[in-house]
């Protein structure tokens, strides 16, 4: 038999049970949506991570502290930067919130007290402007460089030149120097990226205290971060004097979370693909009972068939390409379920997450090559039994069932 | 003088049930020249179906040989007779067995997907086809459930032709029709008689069976001459149109072969009492020597359709 007269045998086979058909394949759509939705998410997860860990991120160690009797300060992150090995320097920073007035509005916002080396170590985006430099923090100068949703707080759009313009801290001017993109300052960072003064200035004007909030351990090039991020926390183990080291201390660098992520999306994708799994052997299930249902209806045809010249072997190819193509078609189906369902939970994600603004599942031809695959497989082993049962019936029976 | 096509040796086919054994087929010797029409006549259950499906390639005889057109078709496997079916063999069936959501075109284009003849090929020769059967041409593009039944059956007369079979084959094809229509579907089969197709037909009504050349009648799985009343040990195609077809075995198994063109008649069989083989005498092409393994007795059948046994 001819695959051209094998595939029109097909089509006009399961077009004569198409509500049936359907049903039947079913249980392949959901399996293989879950797993291209499941699939997809992941890969725009992953996506947006690497996009937002810009290269310079690969090298920053974050370091938090709780209950500590010695705190971080500046005087303690010159000593890291002296006494762990691998480091290009160690930049901390300090925040408080206040309201930041315009000539036309207010905004209260979290104001982070940045040294100049921050803005590398965050890889964060100049829009206009210049970033905070030494001289800004050893003078501690009111100066002041705004996050792009701040600007559009206070100017009214995003877009607004507002270097060289004052805003108001209180009783205290600044100079506008700089607009940073908000978006670009990492989701992993404490940081909100609403607006950046000299760590001096906010130390001595707002906080009037030394401590920080965090501080970030920048890897020299080529530098192990894992090998580094020990070394910080044993270092500072004995310099902050810790007595509880798990509780008091988080040293972590952006790959540990990232691939900290990776193994939460590992435990995911085994769930999903159990669940996958188990919806595609119920559905593979339904097609072998489908094939065994349709074999039974047609053994007048089959025997039909064999009088008029099929052999065992055409028999069984037409059988096994109506389950074939089933259970593709399903699973094509099961690909674009998947892939738009991908699209909602992510649409989701951006409406309570707007950090992940830049979010889009990422199907990968991959995917769709495996999913298309899988299918292939699960027709072949669900609807082997039934068409071979069918190739084995006996001519005249056949012939003769009622 | 055409070739023999059919050339069947004492055949027997035993089913086994969980019932017991039936014996369907208890020794047929027959032939069928190219170009006869022969119907096979007998009462309900006397081994037709059985005799056809064996002939049709579709069953295996438990004994006995079968040659179509010379080649055995014992030796053949599975796929073998599949082939067989598809290229030399076209089968009409009581119930039509058309696909009845296809065209009436697709229908008879149906079995040369099994074959390796040419796709643009194959809408010709269903059309030809088509032509030979008297269905008018509006209908091609009709599914086959939208065709009364004797339209139908000469779809499938038309779909068992397709193929240029050596043989045609039909069970009972008038079987589900009212007189009139059947006679339309046999005026169908003599013209295709007369244009030299091979035909066996299968029947129990002598009306159907007049329309053939030949009639052989078969009853408790054997051959039996309708003149005499006997038991038949083979039935041979004719050398010569008229010659002698029956061959005969008489109770003591001695052999009773009518001369060469002689019609047998009762006189040669109250001649020789006894045979214990049966030989028949022919030319070549024709059934040669019939060897019957084990005496058979002669069991006279008893006037209209009394018991045999
Ligand atoms: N598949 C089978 N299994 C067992 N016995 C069978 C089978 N097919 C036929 N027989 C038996 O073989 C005998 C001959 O049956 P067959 O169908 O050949 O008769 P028939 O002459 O075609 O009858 P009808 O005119 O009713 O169609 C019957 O006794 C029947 O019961
Ligand atoms: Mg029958």
């Amino acid at each position: 038999m001819k695959i051209r007269d094998l595939s029109y045998e097909t089509f006009s086979a399961l077009g004569a049970n198409k509500s049936r058909s359907a049903l039947t394949i079913l249980g392949i759509v959901i399996g293989i949506a879950a797993v291209i939705a499941m699939t997809s998410l992941i890969g725009g997860i992953q996506q947006s991570l690497v996009s937002s860990m810009g290269l310079s991120q690969a090298h920053s160690i974050y370091v938090y502290t709780t209950d500590v009797a010695t705190p971080l300060t500046t005087d303690v992150l010159a000593d890291v930067k002296d006494s762990v090995s691998n480091v290009d320097f160690v930049t901390g920073t300090a925040s408080a919130s206040a309201a930041v007035k315009s000539d036309s509005a207010s905004s209260s916002i979290s104001i982070t007290g940045a040294e100049s080396t921050y803005f590398t170590a965050e890889g964060s985006k100049l829009t206009l402007g210049r970033f905070i430099s030494d001289e800004d923090d050893l003078a501690a100068r009111r100066v002041i460089v705004l996050g792009t949703s701040t600007v559009k707080s206070l100017f009214g759009s995003e877009d607004y030149n507002c270097v060289g313009k004052q805003v108001t801290i209180g009783s205290d001017k600044y100079t506008v120097i700089g607009v940073v993109d908000s978006s670009s300052s990492s989701s992993l960072s404490s940081i909100s990226g609403a607006a950046y003064i000299p760590l001096k200035t906010l130390q001595q004007r707002l906080t009037g205290t030394t401590t920080l909030d965090q501080a970030i351990v920048y890897a020299s090039e080529g530098a192990n971060t894992t090998t580094v991020t020990n070394d910080t926390k044993a270092f500072l183990t004995t310099r902050l004097h810790l007595t509880d080291v798990d509780k008091q201390i988080t040293v972590m660098s952006m790959q540990q979370i990232a691939s900290s992520l990776d193994s939460l999306m590992t435990a995911f994708s085994v769930l999903m693909g159990a669940i996958a799994g188990i919806s595609l052997f119920v559905g593979g299930i339904g097609i072998m009972n489908m094939m065994l249902t349709n074999v039974t209806e047609r053994i007048r045809e089959i025997g039909l068939r064999m009088s008029l010249g099929a052999r065992g072997r055409d028999i069984t190819m037409q059988f096994l390409s109506e389950s074939i193509v089933l259970c593709v078609i399903g699973g094509i189906l099961g690909i674009i379920v998947g892939y738009l369902t991908a699209w909602m939970l992510g649409f989701l994600v951006t409406l309570f997450e707007p950090s992940m603004s830049s979010f889009a599942p990422a199907i990968s031809s991959t995917a769709i090559a495996v999913a298309v695959g899988v299918c292939v497989l699960i027709g072949i082993v669900f609807g082997y039994y039934p068409a071979k049962r069918a190739a084995k019936l006996n001519p005249v029976e056949a012939l003769r069932y009622q | 003088m055409n070739p023999i096509v059919l050339d069947a040796r004492n055949l027997h086919r035993i089913y086994e049930t969980k019932a017991g054994q039936t014996h369907a087929l208890r020794g047929v010797t027959l032939s069928v020249r190219q170009g006869e029409f022969v119907a096979i006549m007998g009462p309900s259950g006397s081994g037709k179906s059985t005799l056809m499906n064996t002939l049709g390639c579709l069953d295996t005889p438990t004994s006995g040989q079968y040659f179509l057109e010379g080649v055995d078709i014992a030796a053949y496997t599975a796929d073998e007779l599949a082939d067989v079916r598809a290229h030399r063999l076209g089968f009409v069936f009581q119930s039509f067995n058309l696909l009845p959501r296809a065209t009436v075109l697709r229908n008879v284009m149906l079995p040369l997907i099994y074959t390796d003849i040419p796709v643009r090929e194959r809408e010709a020769r269903a059309l030809r086809a088509l032509q030979g059967v008297d269905l008018q041409e509006d209908y091609y593009d009709h599914r086959s459930n939208e065709l009364s039944g004797g339209q139908m059956q000469r779809v499938a007369i038309a779909r068992a032709l397709v193929n240029d079979p050596a043989l045609i084959l039909a069970d009972e094809p008038t079987g589900n029709l009212d007189t009139a229509t059947g006679d339309m579907v046999l005026d169908t089969f003599e013209r295709l008689r007369s244009e030299g197709r091979t035909i066996v037909l299968i029947t129990h009504e002598p009306g159907v069976a007049a329309h053939a050349d030949r009639t052989v009648h078969i009853r408790d799985g054997r051959l039996w001459d309708a003149a005499t009343g006997l038991f038949l040990d083979a039935v041979v195609a004719p050398d010569v149109p008229g010659g002698p077809q029956r061959v005969f075995l008489s109770a003591d198994g001695a052999v009773a072969a009518p001369a060469r063109g002689d019609v047998a008649d009762r006189r040669v069989i109250d001649a020789v009492p006894s045979v214990a083989q049966v030989g028949v005498e022919g030319g070549p092409g024709v059934l040669g020597a019939v060897q019957v393994d084990a005496p058979v007795g002669v069991r006279p059948i008893a006037p209209r359709g009394g018991d045999v046994r």
